[in-house]
């Protein structure tokens, strides 16, 4: 008897077990392959720099895909890296009694704005050297930019790098948060991508990553837009564009702003 | 509530610049000074990056002045002759000043080098005010009329190139206003003011020109210059901020209407001596930038050109 009732159940058991296989495979199969991963969306993707432009909050949310278990639950990484350009970094001498920017030296291709978010602390999400080879975190922001110095003494290109990263986090550029990510219930999560005022237009990618028990599960990338818009567009590409007559431009408003006001206040 | 500046790249608070705009203007029509010397140093505590304080500045003097000279040729007190060869002059200087922004620019100096050139003259100047009003002051109590250098021979009379200078009744070389004009428009474009604490002096105790020919001429060199200024700073450094630039100006024009009512019922040394101090104070808060250690011995600056 309590063979038979041991044989029902393990047929019972087979039964739901190739069911949930057929349903799974029914369910899962056409994106089989991204099995684990991200889907994503922005609340803009395109940000315009207007007159009253004080900085913009984008929102990035997003799904994980995949098998959750509840005693291994995945970490979100988003890092959102903006338009890469050469900056000059000099440090200060004193020279006569003053401070004098001394020892320039060229830094190729710094991106002008990185900011990374996380659901942990990144080293509790991976190891070091998983997120140096992805460019994740301050750290591996310090070590890209010093083989962009082109300097016989590491130590030395590693001092500037980390000035850059300091000095672009003081100027609010480059700004990261261990709990930036927050995910709600399973599967959803959003992150707060701030920009300030100062942030530079051009092409901006937030890149999505999903880890797993220090692993790479999946990632996703997403374009941003930034761009000056309306009159302060109008501007710059006037002032860029055809510098001669912006400038010509600029004396005539002049003329005409001070003429105006002595007529003006002549008629008191 | 913040507007953003296209050239200078940076939000900031409008009324805090029409504030500015406003309490320079009140200054200069107090005194009856140009007050670019105040407005540069002010814009550049602000966070405005120092080469679009002053290439902004010069855009902004040309409205501030263009009045004031429009006025002076309607009364005849623009020697044209004088004020073109001054003007010859500043042209070289403005466009030797803009090339030296350019290239300090692109070594990295330039901040340091507008900050020189601002704690030099604004020393200068504030201590001479600081001294002449206190001499002013010490001679009213004392009862003493100032004495007058009556010779009007000196080594400028010994320059070749002799020019008659019929509306300024002089017969002298045209190389000291050549030279004259050459600096202050070095100074413009380097600076971001008029010169007309440079070029007013200088007109009066050496070229000896009759003070209401001065006052004229030189606002029309100014106007030329920083006008000029400007156009070269647009080209070659595309430094200008006209958003700025406007919003100073209606700062600055509201300014000076009350500055010069207030300045009608003010006594003159003492006044100069206040100026004098505000001059001084503003060259020590730069010189104590220049001279204390910095948090942050870094910076970082974009690629230009030169390198």
């Amino acid at each position: 008897m309590i063979s038979t009732s041991h044989i029902s159940q393990y047929l019972l058991h087979c039964i739901l077990s190739i069911f949930i296989l057929l349903l799974s495979l029914f369910v899962f199969s056409p994106s089989a392959e991204a099995a684990d991963g991200v889907i994503t969306d922005l609340t803009a993707d395109k940000v315009p720099i207007e007159w009253n432009f004080t900085g913009a909050n984008i929102f990035l949310f997003g799904a994980i895909e995949g098998e959750i278990r509840p005693d291994n639950k995945p970490d979100v990484i988003v890092v959102v890296r903006g338009p890469k350009k050469g900056l000059v970094a000099r440090k200060k001498e004193r020279t006569f009694g003053i401070w004098v920017n001394k020892n320039p030296n060229k830094v190729s291709s710094v991106p002008l704005y990185y900011s990374v978010a996380s659901s942990r602390p990144l080293l509790d999400i991976a190891p070091a050297s998983l997120l140096d080879s992805l460019d994740i975190g301050f750290p591996s922001l310090v070590s890209e930019l010093s083989r962009n110095i082109d300097v016989e003494d590491s130590n030395l290109a590693e001092q500037y790098s980390e000035a850059v990263v300091r000095i672009m986090e003081k100027q609010g550029l480059y700004k990261s948060g261990a709990s930036g990510v927050k995910i709600v219930g399973d599967r959803l999560f959003q992150v707060n991508i701030k920009l300030d005022a100062n942030v530079p237009s051009g092409e901006f990618f937030a890149d999505v990553y999903l880890f797993r028990g220090g692993k790479l599960l999946g990632r996703r990338s997403t374009p941003i837009t930034i761009h000056k818009s309306g009159f302060e567009r109008l501007i710059y590409n006037f002032a860029y564009d055809h510098p001669f007559f912006y400038g010509v431009f600029a004396v005539i408003l002049a003329a005409i702003a001070g003429l105006t006001a002595t007529a003006l206040f002549k008629q008191d | 509530m913040q507007v953003y500046l296209p050239i200078a790249e940076i939000s900031v608070n409008i009324f805090a610049i029409f504030a500015m705009g406003g309490a320079v203007g009140f200054l200069s029509g107090l005194f009856g000074v140009g007050g670019g010397f105040l407005m540069t140093p002010l814009l550049i505590f602000t966070g405005i990056p120092p080469t679009v304080a002053v290439a902004t500045g010069a855009n902004q003097i040309v409205a501030s002045s263009i009045s004031g000279a429009l006025a002076q040729w309607k009364r005849g007190n623009v020697d044209v002759k004088l004020g073109t060869i001054l003007l010859i002059g500043g042209i070289v200087g403005s466009f030797i000043g803009v090339e030296l922004v350019r290239w300090l620019r692109s070594i990295g100096q330039i901040d340091l080098i507008i900050s020189l050139a601002y704690v030099t003259f604004l020393g200068v100047i504030g201590g001479l005010m600081m001294l002449e009003s206190l001499n002013a002051m010490r001679r009213s109590k004392l009862n003493i009329t100032p004495k007058r250098n009556k010779s009007r021979h000196s080594w400028i009379h010994g320059l070749p190139l002799k020019v008659r200078f019929h509306r300024s009744k002089l017969f002298i070389s045209a190389l000291p206003p050549l030279i004259l004009g050459l600096l202050v428009g070095l100074l413009v474009a380097l600076m971001g003011v008029g010169g007309g604490f440079i070029i007013v002096p200088a007109m009066i105790y050496l070229l000896r020109i009759p003070t209401n020919i001065v006052v004229g001429t030189s606002l029309f060199q100014i106007v030329f210059v920083t006008a000029i200024v400007t156009i070269l700073h647009s080209t070659s450094n595309q430094t200008v901020d006209v958003v700025l630039a406007l919003l100073l100006m209606i700062g600055g024009v509201i300014g000076a209407q009350f500055g010069v009512r207030v300045g009608q019922h003010l006594r003159g040394e003492q006044m100069r001596a206040l100026l004098g101090f505000m001059v001084l104070a503003v060259c020590l808060r730069m010189l104590v930038d220049l001279i204390i250690e910095p948090d942050e011995l870094y910076s970082v600056s974009q690629m230009l050109g030169g390198f």
